[in-house]
């Protein structure tokens, strides 16, 4: 017992150093994270505040924005969040079962993508945001420095959607997930199901597992994200 | 001498929702209130105003059920007495704080007749009070061209021609014309006192009142609609002031009855009891006696209606525009010095808002060089600020984009929309409070809608429509409708569009099909190239952006169809699948078009 107290010190410590300035104060709380089984390639409970998560996929419909959604639902329980939706294609009622209150959300859609960044930036920086969702394809490491800072000011959570091809370019973001589609578990069901790989790209630290394997199945009680435990790889 | 006049709006509560609201016109109204701890009681009730005929029994269908109704009784037990109307009645609680600001704003608008005008002070005031000490000769055309008055007056040699009080006189069918053309019922009355044409507006009626009920006249006076019978304001007037008459008029109070002294319900009460109905009954009486029998409010009132006591008419004032203009010789040539120009306009507009506790929720920019046409743009803000720095980041963002003339030499501030601030406290240790992060969103929300445009900056609403393009409505967060302010935690909450007669409220647990929705919805819909098997069948195999989607599996499909009677109706099959590469993808099927399209993607 006395060995997790004092890495969980430790970890503590690194991250205050890992932290630029003393704006941000140190906070201990976390933001829950809602899809089960991914604490294992996040090392904790859930997400720290005024961080950037990117998720990366290969093509729309790949799946990346509803487990985006569903692992950071807690993050709007409480506060604004905010829609960067340049390409002016997310649909507001599909967004409900995601713990979506419309009522508490914002949708911005610039035209220009340089505008994009410009709100991204602004909305991070913003306290009383909880998160900011936007779809990022191009992001140069000065830019992606710059969004970092804002988010430890504003101390919100800044989710990321981004294609496959951006794993090659470097990034200032706590977390860089990459999210795969897998050859679906019964293929003569009737019900949706969908199943994917998760993995860790990269993180501030490194962990010892890197990807988990994650099921959806549209049963009678809602979007159910579940991590099925048996099959989860070890690191390489 | 003073000159008075009374308009007395029967029933304003309901008289403002119908206006307000003219949908409600043909609609039985019932108001409640929260008043004690007994739960929500009926606090008056109207009838509607158009007859619906009822069209089986061609008798009208609501009146009985309506006037059933007594003011006081429990909520509930008037909901179920109305239970099963033809006519559905609208029940609505009673906004005290809504009814003396729409007065007032009623009142505002009465600065024809008079340059001094007010609302009763009383807890539910129903008057408006012009002070027309002077005005007369204003009103000296005949009566027919009076719907406004006129700015000049006539020869002095027409004056002679009218009887003593026939410019009075039309001063009253004036205001009477002008109130029931806006569509208000009222009952106007003119004398030298506010006590006294407040006594004549209200009694004085057309038709014979006997005594009056105490009821009428105390807080319940939200009661029932009053009878159907005109209310004529001329006759109120007559009463008090019968051509030929030259006194002050005072001798016709005396046949009123007490309720006519603005008393309170209890002081009325006690003299009833006594036998005291009349005004003049109560003059009678040794005046040194009143106070200690009946408290010092009865001889107040009395002494105030026969010009004995002052009182003071709390004269609204007209809400003037609030601008700033900054004229010059030399043009301006650059932006910076456009920038500090507005800054000073600004602290100026700022200084004069800043005694009235209020800020800037709309402003108005306009400057003009050497071209013709000068630049206007406006910036609107979430929620109203009297900080000038914020203002003038906003104003800065709008000019960085606009295109400006050469040579500004006109820049003009306008404060079109001004709401009051909402007062915050700190805390003691200035920690950062709630009030700080609402106040940190809203300066963000406002900056986002100036530079990405009011259209980018939307909340969406989510609309009962079965197209699935059509279920969101998308409203920008900085528009000047009070429903889409943000509150002190949040937006305010969103109520679903209504398209058939029942309230909807979207839910994922009433709306299962919420979640067989994509995330990602194409606008308009792509169309593309697909096989399918068979023509019902679903899809085995597509192109779109470039690549070859093979379908290895598909749920559906659903078939989404709307009515021949909308602009453009559709009817699609839609199918959800899932391609090789594990990407899920909404397609479906034009009957009309016999085509494929990709509707969306489950991101």
């Amino acid at each position: 017992m006395a060995t997790r107290q004092i890495i969980a010190e430790l970890s503590q410590r690194i991250r205050t150093i890992e932290r630029t300035g003393q704006r941000s104060a140190p906070q201990t709380d976390i933001i829950l994270n809602g899809l089960q089984g991914l604490e294992r390639l996040l090392g904790e409970a859930g997400w720290p505040r005024g961080c950037l998560v990117e998720w990366l996929a290969e093509g729309r419909g790949a799946g990346s924005t509803s487990l985006a959604l569903w692992a950071s639902r807690a993050a709007w329980r409480d506060n604004l969040l905010v829609m960067i939706d340049s390409r002016r294609e997310l649909h507001a009622p599909a967004t409900m079962p995601f713990a979506v209150d419309l009522s508490r959300t914002v949708f911005i859609r610039p035209e220009q993508p340089l505008d994009a960044l410009w709100s991204l930036e602004q909305t991070l920086r913003t306290r009383g945001i909880g998160a900011v969702v936007c779809d990022v394809e191009k992001l140069s490491s000065q830019a992606c420095r710059r969004l970092q800072l804002a988010a430890e000011i504003g101390g919100g959570l800044g989710i990321l959607l981004r294609p496959a091809n951006a794993r090659r370019q470097p990034s200032f973001a706590e977390f860089r997930f990459l999210v795969q589609p897998l050859p679906p578990p019964n293929p003569s069901a009737v019900a949706v199901s969908r199943r994917w790989r998760v993995e860790l790209l990269r993180a501030r630290r490194q962990f010892a597992q890197r990807s988990i394997v994650v099921e959806l199945s549209n049963d009678s009680d809602g979007l159910c994200v579940a991590a099925e435990l048996a099959s989860a790889t070890p690191a390489a | 001498m003073t000159r008075m006049v009374c308009v007395w709006l029967p029933n304003w509560p309901l008289q403002r929702l119908r206006h307000e609201r003219p949908e409600l016109r043909d609609r039985p109204i019932v108001l409640f209130s929260n008043t004690g701890n007994r739960g929500p009681r009926v606090a008056g009730v109207g009838r509607a105003l158009l007859p619906v005929a009822n069209h089986e029994t061609g008798k009208s269908a609501h009146p009985t059920t309506v006037d059933s109704l007594t003011i006081g009784m429990p909520l509930a037990e008037a909901e179920a007495l109305l239970a099963g109307q033809a006519v559905t009645t609208h029940i609505e609680r009673h906004d005290p704080a809504a009814d003396i600001a729409g007065l007032r704003e009623l009142a505002r608008t009465c600065n024809s007749f008079s340059p001094l005008f007010g609302i009763e002070e009383a807890e539910s005031p129903e008057c408006v009070l012009l002070d027309v000490t002077g005005c007369e000769h204003l009103f000296e055309r005949k009566m027919g061209t009076l719907a406004r008055p006129c700015s000049h007056t006539t020869e002095g040699t027409g004056r002679s021609a009218h009887p003593p009080f026939g410019s009075e006189h039309n001063i009253v069918a004036a205001v009477t014309n002008d109130f029931r053309q806006r569509g208000f019922q009222v009952r106007v009355a003119l004398a030298p006192t506010i006590g006294a044409a407040w006594a004549a507006a209200h009694h004085c009626s057309p038709t014979p009142c006997g005594s009056v009920d105490c009821r009428s006249q105390s807080r319940q006076r939200l009661g029932a609609d009053c009878d159907a019978t005109p209310i004529s304001g001329e006759i109120g007037y007559e009463a008090m002031n019968r051509p030929g008459h030259k006194g002050l008029g005072y001798e016709n109070l005396a046949p009123l009855p007490v309720t006519a002294l603005r008393l309170p319900l209890k002081i009325i009460e006690t003299l009833h009891e006594l036998g005291l109905r009349r005004i003049g009954q109560l003059r009678a009486l040794p005046r040194e006696t009143l106070p200690s029998r009946f408290g010092s409010e009865l001889l107040k009132r009395l002494d105030q209606a026969f010009g004995d006591a002052p009182e003071l008419l709390v004269p609204e004032r007209p809400l003037e525009p609030v601008a700033t203009v900054w004229v010059t010789d030399e043009p301006l040539t650059d932006r910076e010095s456009l920038k500090f120009v507005s800054g000073q306009l600004l602290d100026e507009l700022l200084g004069r808002l800043k005694p009235r506790r209020e800020g800037v929720r709309q402003l108005f920019c306009q400057i003009k060089g050497t071209a013709a046409r000068p630049v206007e743009f406006i910036v609107n803000l979430v929620s109203p600020s009297d900080i000038a720095k914020h203002l003038l980041e906003l104003l800065s963002l709008q000019i960085d984009r606009a295109d400006l003339p050469e040579g500004i030499s006109f820049v003009r501030l306008e404060a079109t929309s001004i709401a009051s601030l909402a007062t915050r406290q700190r805390d003691l240790f200035g920690f950062e409070s709630d009030a700080d992060t609402h106040r940190e969103v809203s300066s963000l929300l406002d900056r986002l809608s100036n530079r990405l445009g009011a259209t980018a900056v939307v909340r969406a609403i989510p609309v009962a429509d079965a197209q699935p393009e059509l279920s969101v409505r998308h409203e920008p967060v900085a528009c000047l409708c009070p429903e889409n302010q943000i509150s002190r935690r949040a937006l305010a909450p969103v109520r679903v569009a209504q398209t058939g007669a029942s309230a909807l409220r979207l839910t994922c647990e009433t709306e299962p099909r919420l979640k067989s929705r994509p995330l990602r919805l194409f606008a308009p819909p792509q169309r593309i190239e697909a096989t399918a098997a068979g023509p019902e069948g679903a899809p085995m195999h597509f192109r779109w952006d470039r690549c070859d989607h093979r379908v290895i599996r598909s749920w559906g499909p659903e078939r989404i169809e709307t009515g021949w009677w909308r602009e453009a109706p559709i009817c699609r099959d839609y199918f959800r699948v899932e391609t090789q590469t594990g990407q899920h993808f909404w397609l479906f099927r034009c009957f009309d078009q016999a085509a494929w399209f990709l509707h969306g993607a489950f991101d």
